[in-house]
């Protein structure tokens, strides 16, 4: 059956490491609840029903309670035009400093008419009367529009996040055949080129990728051979983790923004180019990477496939794998 | 009667319960690893929803269409994995189910990412069903799924099944042509998740694409393994434990995921055979002290004794 | 009853099996013997259908089985035991051989349904339990138990498809010197019954035994061929295994 292959959570001596492994899921547990405090006193809503479970529950409410929600003293306080039907949930976020405007409590919405606005929470007198700011996505010959028949612009209710920063650097450019390269991508394809050459040679080249591929194939055999299996495996979980933290600051930095779901998509289709370009082989997953990465590119900017980008992404490793079972440099 | 919010728990534990079981079929007895069930609860659900709503059937017509075209559903995606080999399957049933996700998310029959809303209530002794009345609708479909189960389980279909999980090459010298048979797991697996995907339209009455996506699809393949891939108890319990363990611990709402990530690794680590698994500790303490019970009821003691 | 004829298969440029052409009469306990290396186990995978061949053909009781799947191949008729003990490991001893058993009966949707623990096939299989001295095993788990257990176990699973021909890959190796011999006289049993019985072995002494024919391959071509006296002293045959500045 899978026998280990994909359930194997290869921890270094799992039996003899109990306290080890306790002690290292206390510690992220900690750092993971210490992230989380709320930092603000007010109760912000900056994704939909609240937090990710979609649940709904207010845990800090403080203000409403079962006597003081009725008729008489529960309502709407104001009502504010906008150009289209909400189906995304509005969100809220206190103190928040709006540059030229103070600071507000603000209220997000954004519309199905593609248009996001920012109100102020409290009330709708002087200042507040029209919206803090707004803005409307809708660029046709962008190609940016509602679905039509029913107008859906903006359907999901995003997530909010008060601590990333926004940095608006300009980083420089460069023209290369009509198209701009900007040197976060020259950053990223020189960076990505250094360390697959250095990947390369560690493993060909040196002990340690010696030992790391004789424990892929047999680690009995490695073991008896001397070659110390827990010291090799923690390289390539150190190594692997330090490349992956490589390409997150690098898609944090073309798309300024962390948050953390980012891993999550990459992390399946990378995954699935592992198994396309031949188990283990470096070579096949590279350019299997490449493959995908273009062709996702290319199908979903020119093409009108019924699909997201990450499911013609998919599709495309589905198609791969059907096509080449073993992997594109597997052997039969 | 039972509380509002006690009937919800109990009839969503069934429904997982019964989606796990379909799984179980696929992932544990045939050993065909299978990362995207929510294919074909979605395929159920969805078929049901569209039937319902545009085609104006009842809830009691729409089932066995619904099942027949998971079941389908099944067959079509069981083709593909025949050609790739075990490791590669993983990642091809994550593949379809993004593929399916999107494609439920953007044609234009769907409903697209709002869904289909407004389902009609299932129809019990003539009128629409209440909440009590459909968790014995729930409860009767579960029952029925874990007896199929255990009827493949000592059936020949069953033992084929096992042999190709333990060793495929081996079972064919045998005689046992192992495509046909990994057709039969996925086509019967998938029905069974369809059935639980219909209950699940009819109880919600609302479905959207990200209902059957890769993340449900994960929870029940964890439900499955927590419980003891393979064994029928070990998916019904899975299912019913992991979908009341957030309830329990509503206080860790925000860190459900750390939690059943950790408890993954744990189970993985220490007891990889699953909670009641055929080698994990519990399961064999039960064991015992059945045939301890049994003893003491015999021979008036608890344990045999030696010559 | 099996003719093999210019039976090859290459591996990306290496010729792991080479033109080798072998008859096989009823009855016959045919021995494949050879250094480590030569092929012998490919040539078996050849002949049960694991792998596919790239030239030659195999004509099994009149029928050409060339092309093949494995598991119709063993509906034909023919069984094998692997050099590496393969049972299904977290079945028990009898669900091992009902296995081969049921596999017989049940071929399409509807069979496949029936309850496999029938009585019949349950009894077949004990008989074939009984037979290969594995009845006080029958309830345990196939990973649980030794070597020499299973081999026998991979005897008896072979059998509960009552074939015609029998492959038996390296089934004494492993064994006490008790076990082989009561293997060697279920081996004599079954030629007595009218199976037909090739066997690859490295042990020379059950070899020459054993054997009414015996072929030699090196380096995946026959060398020779003949009876195991003819072998024995074959100066080929010695020089194959001992070099050939022997």
């Amino acid at each position: 059956m899978m026998k280990n292959s994909v359930f194997f959570v290869f921890i270094p001596n799992p039996v003899r490491g109990v306290r080890r492994a306790i002690t290292t899921v206390a510690v992220l547990g900690l750092l993971l609840g210490s992230l989380a405090l709320p930092a603000l006193a007010q109760v912000n809503v900056l994704t939909q029903h609240n937090d990710n479970t979609r649940s709904g529950l207010n845990p800090n409410e403080t203000l409403l309670t079962p006597s003081n929600v009725n008729a008489t003293t529960f309502g709407t306080i104001l009502s504010r035009p906008v150009d289209g039907m909400i189906a995304a949930q509005p969100l809220y976020v206190s103190h928040v400093n709006i540059p030229g405007q103070g600071v507000h409590n603000v209220v997000y919405v954004a519309t199905l008419h593609n248009s996001v606005y920012a109100f102020d929470a409290d009330n709708a007198a002087g200042g507040n009367a029209s919206p803090l700011w707004q803005v409307n996505f809708l660029n046709p010959a962008a190609g940016v529009t509602t679905e039509p028949p029913s107008e859906l612009g903006c359907t999901s209710t995003t997530r909010l996040s008060p601590s990333a920063s926004r940095n608006c650097v300009r980083s420089p450019t460069v023209a290369v055949a009509g198209v701009t390269v900007t040197g976060a991508d020259c950053l990223i394809l020189g960076g990505t080129t250094v360390i697959f050459i250095a990947l390369w040679f560690v493993i060909r080249h040196t002990s340690l990728g010696f030992a790391i591929r004789a424990v892929a194939q047999d680690i009995e055999t490695a073991k008896v051979m001397g070659i110390d299996v827990d010291r090799s495996v923690r390289a390539v979980f150190f190594i692997g983790s330090a490349i992956a933290a490589f390409g997150g600051i690098m898609v944090a930095i073309l798309y300024n923004a962390v948050y953390t779901s980012m891993g999550d998509m990459v992390g399946y289709k990378g995954l699935a180019l592992i198994v396309i370009g031949g188990f283990g082989n470096m070579t096949g997953a590279v350019i299997a990477a490449f493959i995908l990465g273009i062709s996702e590119t290319v199908l979903i900017t020119y093409t009108d496939i019924p699909m997201s980008r990450d499911g013609i992404a998919m599709l495309m490793l589905v198609v791969l794998i059907l096509i080449r079972p073993q992997g594109l440099l597997g052997k039969t | 009667m039972l509380d509002a919010y006690v009937i919800t728990i109990l009839t969503l534990m069934g429904i997982w319960s019964v989606v796990a079981l379909g799984l179980n079929v696929i992932t544990g007895l045939a050993g065909q690893f299978n990362l995207g069930v929510g294919v074909y609860m979605g395929t159920g659900a969805y078929a049901s929803a569209m039937l319902t709503t545009a085609a104006g059937f009842t809830f009691w017509e729409a089932l066995p269409c619904a099942i027949a075209a998971s079941a389908c559903m099944g067959f079509l995606t069981g083709l593909p994995a025949l050609r790739v080999r075990e490791d590669s399957l993983a990642v091809l049933s994550i593949g379809l189910v993004f593929v399916f996700e999107s494609l439920i998310i953007y044609l234009p029959y769907f409903g697209g990412p709002l869904g289909i809303s407004r389902l009609p209530r299932a129809t019990f002794a003539g009128e629409p069903a209440t909440n009590q009345a459909y968790l014995l609708i729930v409860a009767g479909a579960l029952v029925a799924s874990i007896a199929a189960t255990l009827y493949l389980r000592r059936s020949w279909m069953g033992l084929a099944w096992e042999s190709i999980r333990e060793d495929e090459t081996a079972a064919q010298v045998l005689g046992i042509d192992p495509a046909r048979y990994k057709l039969y797991a996925f086509t019967i697996g998938a029905a069974f998740a369809g059935l639980g995907g219909v209950l699940y339209a009819h109880f919600i009455r609302f479905v959207t694409p990200y209902d059957f996506g890769f993340l449900p699809s994960i929870y029940v393949l964890v439900m499955v393994v927590f419980g003891g891939l393979g064994t029928v108890r070990g998916a019904v319990f899975g299912a019913c434990f992991l979908t009341l363990l957030p309830e329990l611990f509503r206080f860790v709402q925000d860190y459900r995921n750390l939690i059943y990530g950790l408890t993954l690794v744990l189970l993985m680590l220490y007891q990889p055979r699953g909670l009641l698994g055929d080698g994990s500790y519990a399961w064999r303490a039960m064991r015992t002290g059945w045939t301890r019970l049994r003893a003491i009821r015999t021979t008036g003691r608890p344990y045999a004794s030696n010559p | 009853m099996l003719q093999i004829r210019n039976l090859t298969r290459r591996f990306a440029g290496l010729s792991a099996v080479s033109n080798v052409s072998l008859e096989v009469r009823r009855g016959q306990i045919f021995g494949v013997i050879g250094p480590n290396g030569a092929g012998k186990t490919t040539f078996f995978n050849l002949l049960s259908g694991t792998i596919p061949c790239t030239a030659g053909d195999i004509i099994f009781m009149g029928k050409p089985i060339r092309k093949l799947q494995p598991h119709q191949i063993a509906r034909l008729g023919i069984g094998r035991t692997f050099q590496v003990v393969r049972p299904f490991s977290e079945l028990t001893v009898l669900e091992n051989v009902l296995a081969a058993v049921g596999a017989q009966h049940c071929s399409n949707f509807f069979s496949a349904l029936g309850y496999s623990r029938r009585r019949p096939y349950r009894e077949s299989a004990r008989a074939l339990l009984r037979r290969t001295h594995l009845d006080r095993h029958e309830n345990e788990i196939a990973a649980n138990l030794p070597l020499g257990v299973l081999r026998r176990l991979e005897i008896a699973r072979a059998l509960g498809l009552r074939p015609h021909l029998i492959l038996l890959d390296e089934s004494f190796s492993g064994l006490s010197h008790r076990e082989a011999a009561a293997l060697v006289d279920l081996v004599r049993e079954l030629q007595v019954g009218g199976m037909t019985i090739l066997l690859i072995e490295h042990n020379m002494q059950i070899t020459m035994n054993l054997c009414d024919r015996v072929a030699v391959l090196d380096r995946g071509e026959k060398i020779a061929e003949g009876t195991p006296t003819e072998i024995r002293n074959d100066p080929r045959v010695m020089a194959a295994y001992l070099g050939s500045d022997a």
